[in-house]
């Protein structure tokens, strides 16, 4: 078992009450360190990066809005690149999590305009509708992210990228996809193309969860939303 | 007189330095000021030492990292993510960290070439400019100056955020505060940027001086295209755009038309034509390119420029459009916005 697969299967194992599980570390000393994108989401600082079991020092941790990635060459690439060249990391997971708030319409979330410190609300608004339109779901924004990673002439075609999904409260990682075994790129990306594709491919069914959680809570469209910043109160 | 948050967060820092020990801060005092959005770097040295440096509950700082806690511009990914944070999230002050002997900053064009040819990446298939496509910076002090700089000019976020500077030093835990964020606010407010967008110089900033002579710009080649990210990122830009040749170098804006009281006057998502100092004519562009060249020192308050649709050119610090007024710092309310569940406004 690689470190990611070893990750996932000790995962399973403790949710599903077994208190030995985790892996060691030093079996995995050519994967680590790994490079991780995860959402700003504070609900995840309790869990990362103690749900994969890596050391903080094992750990490069790379945040922004709904871990997205908007191109091959976008600033979060860049990131990514850095963060195996000049700090060495070996893996890189992309890491969506549930009930991500970027995939609600912005209007929908806009608090008290008072909040925003003077901000031209409208304005700003747009832009960032923009660029949050281009969020379908967290998992198909996962598929998009990894794909975009591995096209990317910036990221070497020796560094898996793994997508997987995390469950803010019950602490469960998903495969989305698995890095080690990604099927050759069905698009490539050259740096005089200018266009990124445009098409996001279906993500490949979830292995079997645990007997706990089946799958992660659906959105209720239309229902109330939950509350923004959750924890806070 | 009562702290604000920041100046609580360096106070209990630097009474704690030495034993490593910050005290919680008693968030109940500062509950309109939290939570924080905080950038830095992604080093792993920051994960257990950043938020004991803050003294800030996990809830209460909502944490962005990129590689170099580089902003790229006003609008860059990085921004929307920084606003996202505010407009979504609740983030009520900025603080962007850098941190002492950051591994970007001592990364030279040269060794970052030849660790990315270790990792199977050749040098053809990488940017041509790799310190202005990847932002390295010669001083993380300024790296952090530029950061703030580009966010205090963003139109996504509001005029009023406290936006702060700090440098962690990962030896000692100590925060050094580079950007005092109330300071910045009290004088750019008081300067009523929307009314009178060009009437009151920067000049009274407190804080350090945004330095152009000092900062490490890109090294661009007279006679060359600059190579730069929007050569592939942005389709959208006129052929005529990208091969803007810089042949006068950087140097520090005359009073009343520093990069900031001209951003001021750009909307990003207008076009503009400008003459260069080359004399030649670049654009129609799109105004977060201005702002962009803006900021890196390419043109200043004095380059001649034209809105889109006028046939008048115009120094850009003078470029104001009559017809349209500029939006007063705070609009009326959303009218589709629904109210809504908001635990941070809750009053203990």
């Amino acid at each position: 078992m690689r470190l990611f697969e070893a990750i996932v299967d000790a995962n399973h194992r403790a949710l599903a009450g077994d208190s030995r599980a985790g892996i060691r570390p030093a079996e995995f000393a050519d994967a680590l360190p790994v490079v991780v994108l995860t959402c700003f989401d504070p609900r995840l600082h309790p869990l990362m990066p103690e749900v994969l079991g890596v050391a903080e020092s094992d750990f490069i941790w790379i945040t922004n809005a709904g871990n997205i990635i908007t191109s091959p060459l976008s600033s979060t690439v860049r990131s990514l690149a850095l963060a195996c060249a000049v700090h060495g990391g070996k893996e890189i997971a992309v890491i969506g999590h549930n009930d991500c708030r970027f995939f609600h319409p912005l209007q929908h979330l806009l608090p008290d305009p008072l909040q925003f410190f003077g901000l031209n609300v409208e304005g700003a608004a747009a832009k960032l509708n923009e660029f949050l339109s281009q969020l379908v779901d967290e998992r198909k924004n996962v598929v998009q992210a990894v794909k975009f990673a591995r096209a990317s002439p910036l990221i070497s075609k020796s560094i898996p990228v793994h997508g997987l999904m995390a469950h803010t409260e019950t602490g469960q990682l998903d495969w989305v996809i698995n890095g080690y075994q990604a099927a050759p790129l069905d698009f490539s990306f050259d740096l005089k193309e200018t266009q990124p594709p445009s098409t996001i491919p279906e993500a490949p069914a979830p292995r079997p969860a645990s007997p706990k959680e089946k799958s992660f809570p659906g959105f209720k469209i239309g229902g109330d939303l939950p509350p923004i910043g959750g924890g806070l109160s | 007189m009562t702290m604000r948050l920041f100046e609580a967060i360096v106070e209990a820092n630097h009474r704690a330095t030495g034993a490593h020990e910050v005290t919680a801060l008693p968030r109940s005092e500062f509950a309109e000021s939290l939570p924080v959005a905080a950038l830095t770097c992604i080093d792993v040295r920051l994960n257990p030492l950043l938020p004991g440096a803050l003294g800030l509950a996990d809830e209460d700082f909502i944490w962005l990292r990129n590689a170099g806690n580089i902003i790229f511009d006003p609008m860059s990914s990085m921004m929307r993510t920084l606003a996202l944070a505010c407009v979504i999230k609740g983030g009520r002050e900025i603080a962007i960290i850098g941190h002492t002997d950051c591994r970007v900053r001592q990364t030279s064009m040269v060794e970052l070439t030849d660790r990315f040819r270790a990792l199977g990446i050749e040098r053809s298939r990488l940017p041509e400019n790799l310190n202005e496509f990847f932002g390295l910076f010669a001083s993380e002090r300024q790296n952090v100056i530029r950061g703030v700089d580009f966010v205090r000019q963003s139109p996504l976020i509001g005029p009023k955020m406290p936006v702060h500077g700090l440098l962690l030093d990962l030896q000692t835990g100590k925060l050094e505060w580079i950007v005092n964020g109330y300071q910045t606010l009290a004088s750019v407010t008081s300067a009523a940027p929307f009314q009178q967008p060009a009437a009151k110089p920067e000049a009274a900033k407190p804080e350090p001086e945004f330095k152009m002579g000092e900062m490490k710009f890109p090294d661009f080649q007279i006679g060359e295209g600059p190579a730069d990210a929007q050569k592939w990122g942005a389709p959208q830009e006129t052929a005529a755009a990208q091969e803007l040749h810089l042949s006068k170098p950087a140097s520090a804006p005359t009073l009343g038309s520093s990069p900031m009281d001209c951003a001021r006057l750009i909307e990003a998502t207008r076009r503009y034509k400008l003459i260069g100092s080359d004399l030649k004519e670049y654009g129609p562009i799109l105004g977060a390119k201005v702002l962009q060249w803006l900021a890196e020192g390419r043109i200043d308050g004095q380059t001649p420029a034209q809105l889109e649709g006028s046939a008048e050119w115009k120094p850009l610090s003078n470029l104001g459009d009559p017809k349209k007024p500029t939006p007063p710092p705070t609009p009326p309310p959303h009218p589709q916005a629904p109210k809504l569940h908001q635990p941070w406004r809750k009053k203990p």
